[in-house]
């Protein structure tokens, strides 16, 4: 068997066994956390049809620019973690423990421009209370960089981990066991559902008009 | 690094970064008469269906959906069609209902 077989062997065993990535507790989670953000979504543009002209108009006051950058610097991120997460599953373990800070530098240059920008608009007079517009502007954005936020914490512990992979990657001819495995996932799942969120987030309340 | 972006992760990723800059150009006023908003609502409609495709494509290769059991598979992309279709259907016809 030449390695060409060997490899669409594996393929082959990937596609007939199907796999959850993670624990199936965390897609509980996820899922759930769609659904609520789904129903916000959606309420968000009911309650827009009823006053076009005022969220047309305070929507003109949002600045485009930090809403694409933040959505880059997402993608950047996910696409660090998928890296790492690819990474740890093939047993070398070489780029996941540079890949998991520089997906963190992501997610710090989103928490960055996301602060310029509520001090912008703070300073601007413009606060939760102002209107509607910005009261679902404040309430999904701060929410979703809460979930920022404690996906931070989610990418720090998954660098601990691949670290540790490496360490133990010499005692145990690279295997990094099962269960890691697992978390690491979960992990990344998390990460990649706080980019999706904002993927939808950034043309729903910066673009549509 | 060349052997990385020949990763299929990679290549949907590209293909996400320039999704996102179209959607960025497709927001920026285009000199479209303010009195001829049906225009913005295509605009808008394509906005968001731009998202729901990079969200599925997010789903499916970042979040390795495609390799998960059906039943996952179903739910995901359930949700993409509802969220999208209600915010579309509402975006349109919202204020008849």
């Amino acid at each position: 068997m030449n390695s060409a077989d060997c490899f669409s062997a594996v393929e082959r065993e990937a596609e007939i066994k199907p796999h959850v990535p993670g624990e199936v507790g965390i897609w509980v989670f996820i899922l759930g956390d769609m659904l609520i953000f789904g129903l916000f979504f959606i309420v968000f543009v009911y309650y827009r049809g009823l006053s076009v002209e005022l969220y047309s108009q305070s929507q003109a006051t949002l600045n485009k620019n930090y809403g694409a950058i933040n959505t880059l610097f997402l993608l950047a991120s996910s696409w660090f973690v998928a890296m790492a997460v690819d990474d740890m599953r093939n047993k070398t373990v070489k780029l996941a423990p540079v890949f998991l800070p520089l997906a963190m530098l992501c997610g710090l240059g989103f928490g960055v421009v996301k602060i310029i920008e509520y001090r912008e608009k703070i300073s601007a007079g413009i606060t939760i209370t102002s209107n509607d517009f910005y009261m679902y502007y404040y309430i999904f954005t701060g929410l979703h960089f809460l979930h920022v936020l404690i996906g931070m914490g989610v990418l720090v512990f998954l660098w601990h981990r691949a670290r540790l992979a490496v360490t133990q990657a010499d005692v145990r001819d690279g295997a990094v066991i099962e269960k890691d495995m697992v978390l690491i996932e979960s992990g990344a799942s998390y990460w990649h559902m706080v980019d999706l969120l904002w993927i939808v987030l950034f043309p729903l309340l910066y673009l549509m008009k | 690094m060349i052997r990385l972006l020949a990763k299929p992760v990679s290549a949907v990723w590209l293909l996400l970064m320039l999704a996102t800059g179209l959607s960025w150009w497709l927001g920026l006023d285009h000199g479209i008469p303010s009195d001829q908003p049906s225009d913005y609502r295509y605009i808008s409609s394509g906005l968001m269906i731009i998202a729901f495709i990079k969200v599925r494509i997010v789903i499916r290769y970042f979040m390795e959906v495609r390799e998960a059991p059906l039943a996952l598979k179903l739910i995901c992309d359930g949700w993409i069609v509802l969220v999208c279709v209600a915010i579309i259907y509402l975006y349109w016809f919202g204020v008849a209902i």
